[in-house]
């Protein structure tokens, strides 16, 4: 199950700082996280960015921010990935540039939506996002995420 | 009062904007049914919604809906939904 904590969610190697060329790299990078950490199967990225590709940038939620998924899929596990893109990334949506690209992988329906809800408990704190850009190492946003007491 | 929260898969954004609309409506003492969804399934005539939430991205695919469409640019933020529900129910 999902769980509160936000740090148990993302896994040790699912957050990574980049140099993204566009949205969709950073989305397949995110997704790619998962993959390699073993949460989502080989092909998540590729199902990420044809959604993405598809039926454009409504996934870029807040400003600066998107947050990028398949399906929920029994062969996956529940975890997040946050790519911190050094560049702004330009995806056509209100709420450009993009800077924080959250991927989540979930087994089933029920645990995608406990993940989301620890997510959203999260953004929706005043400040969250901005802390976040002002993060330079993976221990900074660690500390961000653990201060996240629900 | 029933109300869909639209996306494109129905699974994320939309049930981000459900989850955020329900704390507001709540807080508005506003009794309301909100269902995550995707563009065709809110596209269907058979929809009794009386309101669409969206993100703007999916506003123009949602054209000639008979629901209000309302199109949220951050979900995360509480006073933006707020006002946006209070200027269409109060």
């Amino acid at each position: 199950m999902a769980s509160a904590n936000l740090n148990e969610l993302f896994a040790k190697g699912c957050i990574e700082f980049s140099k993204p060329k566009s949205f969709s790299e950073a989305a397949r990078q995110a997704a790619q996280l998962l993959s390699s950490e073993g949460f989502a199967l080989e092909q998540y990225a590729d199902q990420v960015e044809e959604i993405i590709l598809s039926k454009g940038p409504y996934m870029v939620v807040a400003p600066q921010v998107a947050i990028v998924h398949g399906r929920p899929d029994a062969k996956s596990k529940t975890g997040a990935a946050l790519v911190l893109s050094e560049t702004d990334l330009i995806t056509g949506s209100v709420n450009d540039p993009v800077r924080l690209v959250f991927a989540i992988s979930a087994a089933n329906n029920d645990d995608h939506i406990e993940m989301l809800k620890t997510l959203s408990g999260f953004l929706v704190k005043e400040g969250s996002v901005g802390n976040l850009l002002g993060c330079s190492t993976i221990s900074e946003v660690r500390d961000i995420f653990s201060d996240n007491l629900p | 009062m029933k109300l869909l929260a639209v996306c494109g898969m129905g699974i994320g954004t939309s049930v981000l904007l459900k989850m955020n609309a329900e704390r507001v409506l709540e807080q508005l003492e506003i009794e309301a049914d909100i269902d995550a969804t995707d563009v065709a399934t809110a596209l269907s005539p058979d929809s009794t919604a009386q309101i669409v939430l969206c993100t703007p991205e999916l506003k123009d695919q949602l054209k000639g809906i008979r629901a209000e469409v309302i199109a949220v640019d951050n979900v995360f933020d509480l006073s933006e939904l707020t006002e946006k529900l209070e200027k269409s129910l109060l």
